[in-house]
């Protein structure tokens, strides 16, 4: 009698053979050339949406020195502020930025794929 | 079964690629890049240059959704999805009917695997082909290559054990471990 092991073996060889047979690999030039053209898409994608740090560095420093200047502007004796134009146009910089910081977090966790 | 599993997990690597890391999109490209080339053949039953040609289509949309795989699958079963709608583009373009496929369980075939030497339409059918596919894919990267070297492409088991950059006995055993997996993997796929 045969041993269904010898079969089995058999079989999974012969699935292998028809699942996996050279013609359906690419050619090594194709695959080589693939990768590259991958590499280089992702290298694009994050040259294209990295934000330099300087400008971070200069947004930052414009938000501090701005709440700074609306810090020296108010009367904290009187607790208010004299409210000229200025003073409103610096106060909606300072207070939209502040808005935006949980927004842009939750953009970065969803864009990244943690959420 | 033990099963190596000094690979590096396809979320934290997909993530690697996301970022940018380009180490991480080859160890992904080594383990995926050729099984998926075989899915779409056999899918297409035929036309290698239109196979090509999705092939690279799929990659490419892959690269630029990387961040949207979060495991809900296996990573090679999301790149066949986006692979599925590429072939359905395409075929849609045409004028062409979409693929259908006949239905046989993993259990079926695994029994089959089991009673005797598989019949020839069975080993010449689409889906069958397919799930051998995917199960490969699915195993790890040390087995696959000791099977595909060592049925696929008909090298000796001491090849394989250079190809492994192992003894001819440890070859032996990962090749008889790899075979196990492979019929693990045949039998349990319909029933994830």
């Amino acid at each position: 009698m045969n041993d269904p092991r010898e079969h089995i073996d058999d079989n999974v060889a012969r699935l292998i053979q028809a699942g996996f047979a050279a013609e359906t690999r690419p050619d090594p030039a194709a695959h080589a050339r693939m990768f590259e053209c991958l590499a280089y898409h992702l290298q694009r994608r994050q040259s294209g949406s990295v934000f330099p740090e300087w400008i971070v560095i200069a947004i930052v420093g414009i938000v501090f020195f701005l709440a700074a200047w609306l810090a020296v502007q108010f009367d904290w004796t009187g607790m208010r502020l004299n409210m000229t134009l200025l003073c409103l146009l610096v106060a909606s910089a300072v207070f939209l930025n502040i808005l935006f910081i949980p927004i842009a977090i939750i953009i970065i966790l969803i864009r990244r794929g943690y959420v | 079964m033990k099963t190596p599993d000094n690979q590096e997990d396809d979320l934290t690597l997909a993530r690697r690629t996301a970022a940018g890391d380009q180490s991480a999109l080859a160890l992904l490209y080594e383990r995926y890049a050729d099984p998926l080339f075989a899915f779409i053949c056999h899918y297409l039953g035929g036309s290698r240059a239109d196979a090509e040609e999705i092939w690279q289509d799929t990659l490419l949309a892959a690269i630029q959704s990387m961040e949207t795989y979060r495991k809900q699958s296996r990573f090679f079963t999301w790149l066949c999805g986006i692979a599925r709608h590429k072939i359905a583009d395409r075929l849609r373009c045409r004028g062409q009917p979409a693929v259908v496929f006949s239905e046989i369980s993993n259990k079926q075939l695994a029994e089959l695997l089991e009673k005797g030497p598989l019949p020839e339409d069975i080993l010449a059918r689409r889906e069958t082909r397919l799930r051998v596919v995917e199960a490969l894919a699915e195993l790890p990267a040390e087995y696959r290559t000791a099977l595909t070297a060592r049925y696929a492409q008909q090298r000796s088991v001491e090849e394989v054990a250079q190809l492994l950059g192992k003894s001819y006995k440890a070859a032996e055993s990962i090749l008889s471990r790899a075979k196990a997996a492979f019929r693990d993997r045949i039998s349990q796929q319909d029933t994830e």
